[in-house]
Parts: structure tokens; sequence; C-alpha cells
């Protein structure tokens, strides 16, 4: 705690010897809804310097030689640019907010812009960010989904068109870390995990690191999804609706005195189209979701001040008619508090106080089932803190307390019971020191300092994480990134399950070591052309201690779960190409991923060698535009079929007349996933128009999946051979209508 | 021009697609799966040995030959003592067109509680298949804590409770009730077994009969038992017809390790779930199948005269 406090003593004290240079801070808003644009850019081009803004629409530019006054260009793709004059005060910070007119291209991609002008020494490796117009321009399936267009991203993978659960350079799907507005969701899949839980209509930014993230972000080994959700609309009142074959939607938003609020809910209202992602079976399944955010910002409390409170809902029911049938219950409940404060020396906090739970069950009716439940419950309190120094260094700080109880009652199909109940927390803290003084270089550098343990063997664990950039050309960036990062939940998960319903969360058991990995990323940007970026990534993660279902579970007292190692390694290449109202987007990855559990060294289900993507988008103008993607990947591992044999039927043990013996038809298997599944290939088409019906504003999205109808093969059923496949040539069509 | 190249593009990828011929067999080995149970109740034990096949496409219910192995040398160790099995064949309704080629001993009865015992198969091209088990350790009803009558005084179900040093084992339990129908003039011998619980879907009633399980113990519900009792006379009117013994008999099997590794292995822990590569166990070295033991304990339970006649039926008084 000295140390915190004679750093930012020292930090403040720093704040006051510049003398020459004033700074420009600000937000970027929407001028027609007040919503905040993340990763909007902001230039002087007298001083040929910049900044984009955050995920909630802040900047700050530093060192900007003071007494002046300079006209400062402010840009976003779908908005018009503006250009303002500003005086910059010496020896102090000027507040320039900006609210940008949306102009009337909409589907040139965002991130991209402005980038190579402004974000040279940026250490973001690993990150991929994912916009609101990037989302809804992709085709949509039945909808939007957040978690579904991430399998178009290079290194991430998923085992078929049927789920939204995807995998990350090589590592477990319970290794990638979702938090809605920086609250932690331990499900995120409504529907059997064919669709995300997290409404596209209320996410205002995306960020997505795929791998060497830095020391802000822990407890999970692959990755980190963090959206961050729309504050509403500060201007005026306005309600959205929509409808696909699946759900109905309705978005409400508006101003509050000194804020905006949003409430969002979705409600599934048909199964119908749940049959083609399932092989033609019914399965009875009811969701919704709801989530509601206030924001508060008073001068007269506090200034520069804001608090937000937010809450989310999701419910998913398969409620079976058939009393031979058990039923599944799935929820998450999400609440948390925040506090962004902007001082008026450049530093930045932010204080969350929040609360996840998931609650899992099956309840068996009246078949022979056993009854299951896993709860989780999440407390969590942190503060970050990120100071900004004159010369563009930023130091940041963080602590965080999770308080976290799983409880998990269950049977396996062997009869073999878990009751496992644990609580503990993890009191973490992470300091970091990003180098941005130079133009052409920046690293961060840190470490998270895990000081209490989830688990038995967590105890006292150092994460130093570092990333870097080097700009050694205009057009030519080297990016670099390694680290260590320690995971103590898991989820137990039979990776023999291609649908799976019931995955629990625990705390890992006492008898296993925390799961932990080193993650080596390497990375070049060229831009061949002025609209042409080509970008490379290389990695190599290896992973220590996996939490791997035990498949030999028999009895009560044999582990549910089993230490195993991974090892994932690989190249991303994504080229990016646009121009006008076209734009191309085109990725591929060569990857290798292994797992090694119980002396068994195999590929993991969702290894597969080469996947390559290709999306187009085009702007027709009038309201019109088309977005076609083209997705390939190399097959994926299955285990073959050797023979059959007839396999003694155990159903009668009374019988003892050798005659009545049941003797069925038994598949005999190869080693597991030795073999490789045909390549996968499907095309998907969106056609959009924009439409005004009176004093209404509507969208109507047209697409087609499959278009071809490419057969690809999901699995083959061991018991009859049967061929299933992915989906098939599906239409869909969703229409939003705004008020 | 744009939207020329953005047209063409799109249709080229069309030209992409293909079909492929794909397979997901890998190479045939020929594989033995040797299947033996012994029994505690009976001196008749039974083993059989099958091999593997393949068929045209991937569904093996197309399959119409009959892949029973004939000709093995299967011997069983036990206690000091080699059983050599004999070789016959009976006819299997369970396989069509098909005869059941078993081999078979007709004087072993092991009685003895967690006694090791193992067998070999030795087959005409020299493969050997081994197994080997141990016999269940000793059990016996929980008499005390047992329900002594049908239906059960002062509870709403026959609880029926056995003590075992097993831990992690199957045991599975029933209970028959012998009747007799008079059919013109001939009383004929019957048995019914009684459903543990019944369920309800839409009309109907479906009756549950235990199934094997961990549990020290299982509970045969009241409306279970009256379903069962009432289904005696289903299809004859004539209730007077009908004689029920006051003596129902309990049976309960225990199963050792390997069988009950062997059935839990292909049990479903859900309907929704879709596995594939699932766990085939087996104890046999050499190939597939199971060998293991089961024991049998029995007992009888009091059929209340008066809870037989109040379905109309006469009871027949036994000890």
């Amino acid at each position: 705690m000295r140390f915190i406090l004679f750093g930012l003593l020292l930090i403040l004290s720093v704040s006051t010897v510049a003398q020459d240079y004033g700074r420009l801070r600000g937000i970027v808003t929407d001028s027609t809804s007040g919503e905040f644009l993340p990763y909007a850019n902001i230039y002087i081009d007298e001083l040929q310097t910049g900044a984009s803004t955050d995920e909630r629409g802040l900047y700050l530019i530093n060192q900007i030689p003071s007494g002046k006054t300079y006209q400062v260009q402010v840009s976003f793709v779908g908005y018009q640019t503006k250009i303002l004059d500003v005086y910059v005060s010496p020896n102090k910070i000027t507040q320039l907010d900006i609210a940008l007119l949306p102009s009337g291209i909409e589907l040139e991609s965002i991130e991209k812009i402005g980038e190579k002008i402004i974000q040279d020494n940026t250490t973001d490796i690993g990150l991929q960010r994912i916009s609101v117009k990037t989302l809804q321009a992709l085709p949509k399936g039945v909808e939007t989904d957040v978690l579904r267009s991430l399998q178009y991203v290079a290194g991430v993978r998923s085992t078929g068109d049927v789920s939204a659960k995807y995998y990350v350079r090589g590592g477990t799907s319970d290794q990638n870390l979702v938090k809605l507005n920086g609250i932690t969701v331990y499900n995120p899949f409504h529907a059997l995990g064919l669709f995300s839980v997290i409404d596209p209509e209320m996410i205002n930014s995306v960020d997505f690191y795929k791998g060497g993230f830095t020391a802000e972000h822990g407890s999970r080994l692959s990755s980190v999804l963090s959206i961050i959700t729309k504050d509403g609309n500060r201007n005026q009142l306005s309600a959205t609706a929509s409808t696909s074959f699946l759900t109905n939607k309705l978005l409400l938003e508006g101003p509050i005195p000194n804020g905006s609020f949003i409430l969002t809910g979705r409600k599934s209202f048909s199964n119908d189209i749940l049959k083609k992602f399932l092989n033609d079976q019914t399965v009875p399944i009811d969701f919704y979701d709801f989530s509601f955010k206030l924001n508060y910002s008073d001068p007269n409390i506090i200034d520069n001040g804001r608090f937000y409170i937010f809450g989310f809902i999701s419910s998913d029911d398969l409620d079976d008619p058939d009393p031979l049938k058990e039923d599944y219950k799935w929820s998450n409940n999400l609440i948390g508090f925040e506090w962004i404060q902007i001082y008026d020396v450049p530093l930045f906090s932010r204080l969350g106080v929040s609360l996840s739970s998931f609650e899992g069950e099956v309840i068996p009716n009246e078949t022979d089932f056993k009854p299951r439940n896993n709860k989780v419950d999440d407390f969590t309190i942190s503060l970050d803190l990120n100071y900004v120094w004159e010369n563009k260094d930023e130091l940041g700080f963080g602590v965080e307390f999770k308080g976290i109880e799983t409880k998990l009652v269950q049977s396996n199909s062997q009869g073999a019971k878990t009751d496992l109940e644990d609580f503990a927390g993890n009191f973490s803290v992470y300091g970091k020191y990003k180098f941005l003084r130079f133009d052409n270089f920046g690293v961060d550098i840190g470490s998270r300092f895990n000081l209490t343990g989830l688990s038995q063997h967590g105890g006292i664990y150092f994460e130093p994480r570092i990333s870097m950039t080097y700009k050694a050309f205009p057009f030519l960036s080297f990016k670099a990134a390694a680290g260590l990062y320690q995971q103590e939940l898991a989820t137990i998960t039979d990776e023999n399950e291609v649908i799976s319903l019931f995955e629990p969360w625990t705390i890992l058991p006492d008898y296993l070591e925390p799961s932990r990995a080193l993650h080596l990323v390497f990375g070049v940007d060229l831009f061949i052309t002025e609209n042409l970026l080509l970008k490379y990534e290389g990695y190599y993660k290896d992973i220590k201690n996996l939490a791997a279902v035990n498949e030999e579970k028999i009895f009560d007292f044999d582990p549910d779960l089993l230490n195993g190692d991974g090892e994932a390694y690989g190249s991303e290449f994504s080229l990016n190409y646009k121009i006008g109202r076209f734009n191309i987007n085109s990725s591929y990855a060569l990857s290798w991923a292994y797992k090694e559990v119980d002396g068994w060294l195999y590929y993991p289900k969702y290894d597969s060698r080469h996947t390559f993507n290709i999306g187009t988008e085009y702007d027709f103008g009038a309201g019109w535009s088309a977005n076609v993607i083209w997705s390939y990947s190399s097959g994926l591992p299955f285990t073959p079929i050797l023979s059959f044999y007839d396999r003694y039927q155990s159903g009668n043990f009374f019988d003892v007349d050798p005659g009545n013996y049941n003797f069925n038809p038994y598949t005999i298997v190869g080693d597991g996933n030795i073999e490789r599944l045909p390549e996968y290939h499907r095309m998907d088409i969106t056609l959009s128009k924009k439409l005004e019906l009176g004093f209404l504003d509507a969208e109507l999205d047209i697409s087609i999946i499959n278009v071809y109808d490419r057969e690809n093969i999901f699995y083959f059923k061991r018991e009859t051979g049967e061929r299933v496949n992915m989906l098939p040539f599906l239409p869909t069509a969703t229409l939003k209508v705004q008020i | 021009m744009k939207k020329f190249v953005y047209i063409l593009a799109v249709i080229s990828i069309f030209f992409l697609s293909c079909e492929e011929n794909f397979s997901p067999k890998g190479e045939f080995e020929q594989r033995y799966a040797l299947t033996c149970i012994i029994r505690g109740d009976t001196a008749l034990q039974v083993a059989a040995i099958y091999g593997n096949y393949n068929v045209e496409g991937y569904d093996p219910s197309v399959f119409d030959g009959n892949t029973a192995y004939d000709g093995a040398d299967i011997r069983l160790w036990y206690q000091d003592t080699v059983y050599v099995f004999k070789d016959s064949v009976v006819s299997n309704p369970n396989l069509p067109d098909s005869n059941f080629r078993f081999y078979y001993l007709d004087n072993f009865k092991p009685e003895a509680p967690g006694e090791p015992m193992e067998i070999e198969a030795m087959l005409k091209n020299g493969k050997r298949l081994r197994a080997s088990c141990v016999t269940p350790s000793k059990f016996s009803f929980d008499i005390r804590e047992s329900s002594n009558t049908i239906p059960a005084v002062n509870t709403s179900s026959v609880n029926l409770l056995w003590q075992t040093e097993d831990r992690g084992n199957f045991f599975v339990a029933r209970i028959k009730v012998k009747y007799f129908e008079n059919v013109d003039g001939v009383n004929k011998e019957r048995w019914t077994e009684l459903p543990s619980r019944l369920i309800t879907s839409g009309e109907d009633q479906i009756p549950i009969y235990p199934v094997p399980s961990k549990m020290f113990g299982v509970s045969f519900n009241r409306r279970a038992i009256d379903y069962a009792l009432r289904n005696i006379s289903e299809n004859n009117p004539d209730k007077n017809a009908f004689t029920v013994s006051s003596k129902a008999v309990i049976e309960v099997l225990s199963l050792d390790e390997n069988i009950s590794r062997y059935y839990s292995s292909s049990l479903e822990d859900n309907n929704y779930t879709v596995r594939v590569n699932e766990t085939d166990y087996s104890n046999v070295d050499g190939g597939f199948g199971v060998f293991g033991s089961l024991y049998k304990a029995s007992m009888k339970i009091t059929l209340l005269p008066d809870y037989i006649e109040s379905f109309g039926y006469k009871v027949l008084f036994e000890n």
C-alpha cells in the first residue's frame, strides 16, 4: 500500500512539472443519441498527432504546445467528420467534448481508419475490435450474434454451425472470459449453446483479446471478450422493436435528469427454426433475456464523474411435456455498479462492484437420471486507476477481490456422484506501465499478483505480462507479447459431447493444481497500400495442469477432473481492403492444438489445421447494402469407425436362459480424434434495406445461410452410422422498427 | 465497375462448392468379444464369443451374418479347479435366422463371496482372450428396516433394503407375485412383476420397473403395486378366476465390479446430449466383451389377504 501511495504521489508531483504544454481531453458522442463513440479518431494535423477514444468514448491528447489555437479533426466512420478550432491553454487540460452527426454511409469498418495515422505505438497485439456496424453487417443466421461473429476471427474455432461456443488458439471453451460491462457472464449461451445471451441491440463496443492480453485481465487462460453496452439515448425517448424467426425484441431508451437509461428485452416465441440446427429434432426450449442500464452524471455532486447501474437477466427453460424426458433450466443474473471518474490531473479511475450468479439445473422428472444442480455466485469489487504522464506514458494499477462460491451436485451416467462445494476469495492486484513516449515504439509491461487463490494450490502467483509495438516504417509495425496466465475455475465438460446441455462450473478441487499458461505472440502490421492492410500474428501457447474431465469416474470417490497439458501454436493472417463503399476482409489461420490427458496425446475436437474466411461488404446506396461471407476450414478431428460387433445387452439380469440373451450391434471405434472429417465450407449472404415507414425508421435484413447448400458433416451417429450435417440452406429475415 | 467486381467475386465463390466422397471408416481388423457372466443362482454358466464384422455403409443393423465363434477352448479357474466349457447351440429369438452358439458349464455354481475367478478363451487361430473378476461381496437383506408386508403398514410404499460391503457396484431388485388363472377349469400358474412406480403420460399410465443402481434399497409405490395386481385380470373380467399367492418373492442381484462398469458404460445420462466416442467398457484382454459375476439373494414377503381380496381375487395361503 505504501508503494501505491508513493507511486500516486510521485505521479501527482510529476504532473505539475510540465510547463510548456497543454492537454486536450474529452468525450466523443453521437449527436442524435448522445451515445459514446468508441474508437473515434481525434487528430491535430498541424502537430501530426492525435488519439483514439477508448471503449467509453474518452480521449486524451498529451504534449500539445500550449497557448495556441489548433484545428482538431474528429472522424468516425458512419459519421460526418468535424473540424473544430480549439485553444489549448498552458499547464491545464482543455476539455473538448464532441458530438458527431451520422452520415449516410453505413457499412465501412470503423476500426481500421486512422489506426495507422494515430496509433503508431498502441500495444494491441491479439486485440480484435468488433464494431457494432460490423456486427450488424454480418450475415444474421437467425439473428445477429456477437459470439457467432467471433468465429470469423482468425484463431477462433467452433466445432460446428450448431454451437456459438468458441475455442481460441487451441484453448478450451471454459478458458474464455466473457465480461458484460466488466461483469463475468458464466453461461453466455441460450438454447443449448446455439446463440449468445447478449442481445446485440444493447452493445456499444466489443473488445476481443485472443491472446497475449495485458495485466488488467485475469482469471482465464485463453481469451477475454469485453462487451460494453450502450448508455441509452440522452436526447430523446426512443423505442426499437424487432422480430426474427426466433425472438421478439424491444429496446427502450431515453434521457433522465443528468443521464439516460436503456432497457432491452428479448423473448423466444418459436422453436421451429431450431430444428434446422438440431437435425430436425424438436427441443422445447424457451428463453428470454432482459437488461437495463442507468447512467447518472451531475457536476454539482461530482465533477467529471459518472455512475452506472447495470442489470442483466437471462433464462432458458427446456420443459419437455414428456415425463420420460428430463427438464433443464439455466439462468444468469448480473447486477453491477460502476463509478467512472476523470480527475483534473490526467487520472482516470473506475470502481466496480458487481454480483454475477449462474444456476444450471437438470430436473429428471420420471426418468432414471439423477438431478443435477450447479450454482456459481461471484461477488467482485475492483478498482482500476490509469494515470497519463505528460510524455504520454501511462501507469495502470488495479485491485480486485473476487469472492466466488460454486456448488455442484450431480451423478454421471455411471451413477458416480459429485458433490463439490467451495467458497473462496481471490485477491489480486496488478500494476503496469505503458511506455508510449516514443511515437514509433510502445511497451506495456506489468504483472498481476494473486495474493490469495481460489483453489487449494492457488496461493501467491505472479503473472508477468508484456506487450510491445515497434513501428519501423510508416507502413510497417512489429508487435510482440508474452505473459503467464492462471485459471482456477473450470467447467466439467465431456469432450465426447458434440451437443452438451450441462457444463457445470466449479472451483478447481483440492487435488488439482491451478491451470497455467504461457503465451508468446509475435505480429506484423503491413500497409501494402493506403487501403490494404495485412496483419500477421504467430503464437505459441503452453498450458499446464489443464482441467480435463475424468471419463473413468466410476465411483463417487473417483476425481471428476484430471490434470492434463495442452499446447497450441500457429500463424494467422488477415487482409483488409477498403475503398469507398466497398470493403473486403479476409483471414487465414494455420494452427495446431494438442492435449495430453492421462498419458494420451490427442488432437482436441476443435483443432483445425487451416481456416479461411473472406467477407465482402458493399453499400449500394439508397438504403441497400449487401454482405457475403465465405468460410472454409480443413476437417476437424473425429474418431473413425473400425467395425462392429454384437455386444451383450445387459437388459434383464434375472434371465438365466441363454436363449434369451440379447446381443446388439455395437460400433468399434479407433483411437480418439485420430482421423479428420472432410473440409468445411459455407457461404452466407445478407441483403439489407433501410426503409422509412411514415414516421418509423425500419430495417429489413434477408439472410441466406449456406447459399449453395453444402453438406458439411457435423458428426456420425455411433449407433447407426447416420451422417448428421450442419446447417442446410436456410433463408431467414429480421425486421427492425424504430420509433 | 465496383458493383460488377463485387457481384463477380460473389458468383465465383459459388463454384468453389464441391462434393466429396468421405467414409468415416478406418481399417478393419479382426477382433473378438468374449462375454461370460457367472451366476451364483444356477449351475448353468454360459459364455459366448463373437467376431467383429463390417457392413456396406454405416448401419450395422443391416448385417445378416452370424459371427458367433465356435471351436474355442474356454477354461475357467476358480478355487484351484479348472472348468472347461462345452460347446452348444440354441435358437435365439433375438437373432432371427440364426442360432445362438454358446459355450456352457452345467456343474459350476460359485457361492463364495469375494472369490477371484479367471477365464481364458483360446481361439483356433491361437488368439487368447483373458479376463478375471472377483465375485460380489456378501450381502443380505436388512430385515429390520425393510417392509415385511405388501402393502406396507403405515407407509405408502414397500421398502426393501440390503446390506453389503461393496461400494459402487450395482444392484437390481424385483418382486414377483405368483397367481393362478382358472382357464377352462385348469389353474394355470403365472407370475407378474411389480413395478416400482407409475408415471402418467397424457392419459396413459406407464409402469416403471427397477433398474440396476448403486442404491442399497428400492421402493415400490403403492399405486404401482395396485396397478400390477389390477392388471392381472385385465383380459379377464371374471375376478373369481384368479387366485393370488399370499407370498411374493423378492430377488436382489448383486453385480460385481466388472458387470457394474459394463452396464453403466452403456447408460445415457440425459436425452438431449449428443455424444460421440462413447465408452465401451471391457475387462477382456485381447478383445472386447465382459467377464464378471453376479449373485442373487431372495426372500418371501407377505401379500396381505385383505389386499388381495380387495381386487376380487382369491387368496392362496402359503408359508
